[in-house]
């Protein structure tokens, strides 16, 4: 049976929060969103990588990152747990970028990237790369695992306007938590232009990692 | 999971999951989720969050801010706001007032004199009309005790910070604090526009980073003693970066004053580095158990402070009654050392009984000890089963501190007896143990909600 439109299934999701300056995620954001703040000053650089086995994009990996922004809290729909401006994402094959430009206006990077996966003693580390030259290493420790579904919001913008999808992880085995133990390398590199590589948190205040889920995108609408 | 299940998006209530399951309020949301809104109401949020919190005070918020029906000594009468009874002779360690000064006859006789002669307030700005005599005499005593020039009392802790900060750094000036700093803190950065940055907890090498990277007027601002995990500043290492840079320290001893030190005079004076540090803040509240806080330092500082700290100038001096009750207090703390030789052997004792018992404490070294529950969705129903076993503890949960991180923060006085510390050690492990957070093996500690 094919998947549902809108659907991606993933092994391992993993993800972090790290903080960043807000001076530079001011300039990241399209003018009509604001940054969440952690801590005066003090953004949150989302990155996160998953290994997709099925889906509207195939078998491909994908980075993500994105700046936390407040969700839109509405009486009488569900809260979301946070929100997201994805402003730049990476995928390991073309038809995985193109369904993610066509269908969700998310900005690429527009060759593939190569995400190594690594597991460790409770931890996974995905390491990226285009060309031969590094992107990022990004490492995320476990804690208690349990099913979970998480909705987010997920906004973009382009030239036909501003955009919302609800997006929801749902996920087999889902942990979460604030021990400080993973960690995140930044290089140089297209993917990483528009942040002060110096400035970013090389610890995670917030660890996550999924395995065997989904992640549903719910249709686009305007806001 | 429902892999390959058709997913729509099925929308039920905000409190509710896609498929109309009712979420636990008090445990999946918390005030975060309600600090931005949609819409161009400024009250637009109040419906969601009424909705919210009608049903999460009952699960467990209805724990923070109690009626205590007396003195805060080392039992207590406490009304539960959810049930209406009053919960009595509830073991006590939920209060600072560490060095159990607050209800001294001496000081209740200070204060009384200090009403027959002043009356209620100061009713005035400190700058103004609002300076009493009895400020005066109790600026120049703090002084004497600190061994400095001089010292300026505020009405509260929060405006010391607020007014110091603001009022000295400037634009274009950075100032780093520990992550862990005090929100009155984050607050004065915040208001003084300069750069702000924040190190990790304690870790020096982190601090360097941001030092190293800026040149101009720098400040570093660190706690004596942290106030959620007990903690102390690693305040050697930390000067040694800071005089490499040319960065001025700032101190906040809130927790440490009057209990660190072969005199009291605070972390600075345990780690002998009381000249080191250029920016003394303390507060009166906790051991002294009063209310207010000082700044104490060089007389020029003061006199500066004095015309730019808009949090004092602007606010109503501290109460009359109140500063005559603090001096009191600061009066029998130096006349009688064996409060804080009390102290510290409760402190020692409880840390010990705690830890024996297989009760994780975190690196706390002090007299403020976190219970580590690490179950955030549980904490509400833990702290109302204390309760219910004859403890007052407040719950510390999510988002004041990281997720897993869920404790009890305890204070120790050097009113509690030993009878007192032996029961509460008592109460706690069997309460941790009946919740399944089994005191001989920490590692069974799981979260039910994540």
């Amino acid at each position: 049976m094919p998947p549902e439109s809108g659907h991606y299934y993933f092994n391992h999701g993993i993800s972090a929060l790290f903080e960043m300056p807000t001076s530079d995620a001011r300039k990241l954001l399209p003018r009509h969103l604001q940054p969440l703040e952690v801590q005066h000053e003090r953004s949150v650089l989302s990155v996160t990588a998953f290994d997709f086995y099925k889906g509207d994009g195939g078998v491909y990996e994908e980075l993500v990152l994105a700046i936390l922004v407040p969700p839109l809290v509405k009486a009488g729909e569900r809260l979301p747990k946070a929100a997201l401006y994805p402003f730049i994402v990476g995928t390991s094959t073309e038809r995985g970028r193109k369904q993610g430009i066509d269908r969700w206006k998310l900005p690429h990077l527009m060759r593939d990237i190569d995400v190594k996966f690594r597991e460790g003693d409770g931890s996974l580390t995905a390491e990226v790369s285009a060309d031969g030259e590094p992107i990022l290493d990004l490492t995320v420790t476990s804690h208690d695992f349990e099913a979970t579904s998480i909705l987010y919001h997920s906004f973009v913008s382009d030239a036909d306007g501003n955009f919302k999808s609800d997006l929801l992880m749902r996920g087999d085995g889902y942990c979460e938590h604030e021990f400080e133990r993973g960690s995140l390398t930044v290089y140089a590199h297209e993917m990483t232009e528009g942040l002060t590589i110096d400035e970013i948190a090389e610890v995670p205040f917030r660890e996550q990692w999924m395995r065997q889920g989904i992640e549903i995108f719910h249709e686009l609408e305007a806001v | 999971m429902s892999n390959g299940t058709p997913e729509q998006p099925r929308k039920g209530n905000m409190f509710s999951d896609e498929s109309g399951d009712q979420l636990p309020m008090a445990m999946q949301y918390d005030y975060t989720n309600f600090y931005f809104g949609t819409g161009d109401d400024a009250f637009g949020m109040l419906d969601p969050f009424g909705d919210w919190w009608k049903e999460s005070k009952p699960g467990g918020y209805y724990l923070y801010g109690l009626p205590m029906q007396g003195a805060p000594m080392s039992r207590v009468d406490i009304r539960n706001t959810k049930t209406g009874e009053i919960h009595k002779d509830l073991l006590n360690f939920a209060s600072y007032n560490y060095l159990g000064l607050s209800y001294r006859p001496e000081v209740k006789q200070a204060v009384i004199d200090a009403v027959n002669l002043y009356g209620n307030g100061a009713s005035g700005s400190p700058i103004l009309s609002g300076s009493l005599e009895v400020h005066h005499q109790l600026a120049d005593r703090l002084a004497a005790f600190k061994n400095k020039e001089a010292v300026l009392l505020f009405p509260t802790g929060y405006s010391v910070n607020l007014g110091v900060i603001a009022g000295l750094m400037r634009s274009g000036d950075l100032i780093v604090a520990d992550q862990y700093a005090h929100a009155s803190i984050v607050d004065g950065m915040i208001l003084s526009k300069a750069t702000s940055r924040f190190f990790r907890h304690n870790k020096v090498e982190d601090l360097e980073r941001k030092l190293k990277r800026y040149n101009g007027k720098k400040l570093v601002i660190v706690e004596g003693v942290y106030s959620m995990d007990g903690d102390v500043a690693k305040l050697p290492e930390i000067v040694e970066c800071c005089k490499r840079y040319g960065a001025r320290i700032m101190i906040d001893e809130a927790h440490s004053t009057f209990i660190y030190g072969k005199n009291g005079l605070g972390v600075v004076e345990h780690f002998d580095l009381d000249d080191e540090v250029d920016i003394h803040i303390g507060t009166f509240s906790k051991s002294l158990g009063g209310q207010g806080g000082y700044l104490a330092g060089s007389q020029v500082l003061i006199d500066y402070l004095r015309g730019f700290s808009r949090s004092r100038f602007f606010s109503c001096g501290l109460s009359p009654v109140v500063a005559a009750g603090i001096l009191r207090a600061l009066e029998i703390f130096e006349a009688e050392p064996e409060l804080r030789t009390k102290l510290w052997q409760n402190v020692e004792y409880m840390q010990a009984s705690l830890r024996n018992a297989g009760i994780s404490v975190g690196d706390s070294e002090s007299q403020v000890i976190p219970i580590m529950i690490g179950d955030d969705a549980r904490a509400f129903e833990i702290g109302e089963a204390l309760m219910h076993a004859g403890i007052y503890l407040n719950p510390v949960k999510y988002p004041a501190v990281p997720k897993h991180k869920s404790r009890f923060r305890m204070s120790i006085s050097a009113a509690h007896s030993q009878e007192e510390l032996d029961e509460g050690v008592r109460i706690i492990a069997n309460v941790l143990e009946r919740y399944g957070i089994c005191p001989q093996n920490q590692d069974t500690i799981t979260s039910t909600t994540g």
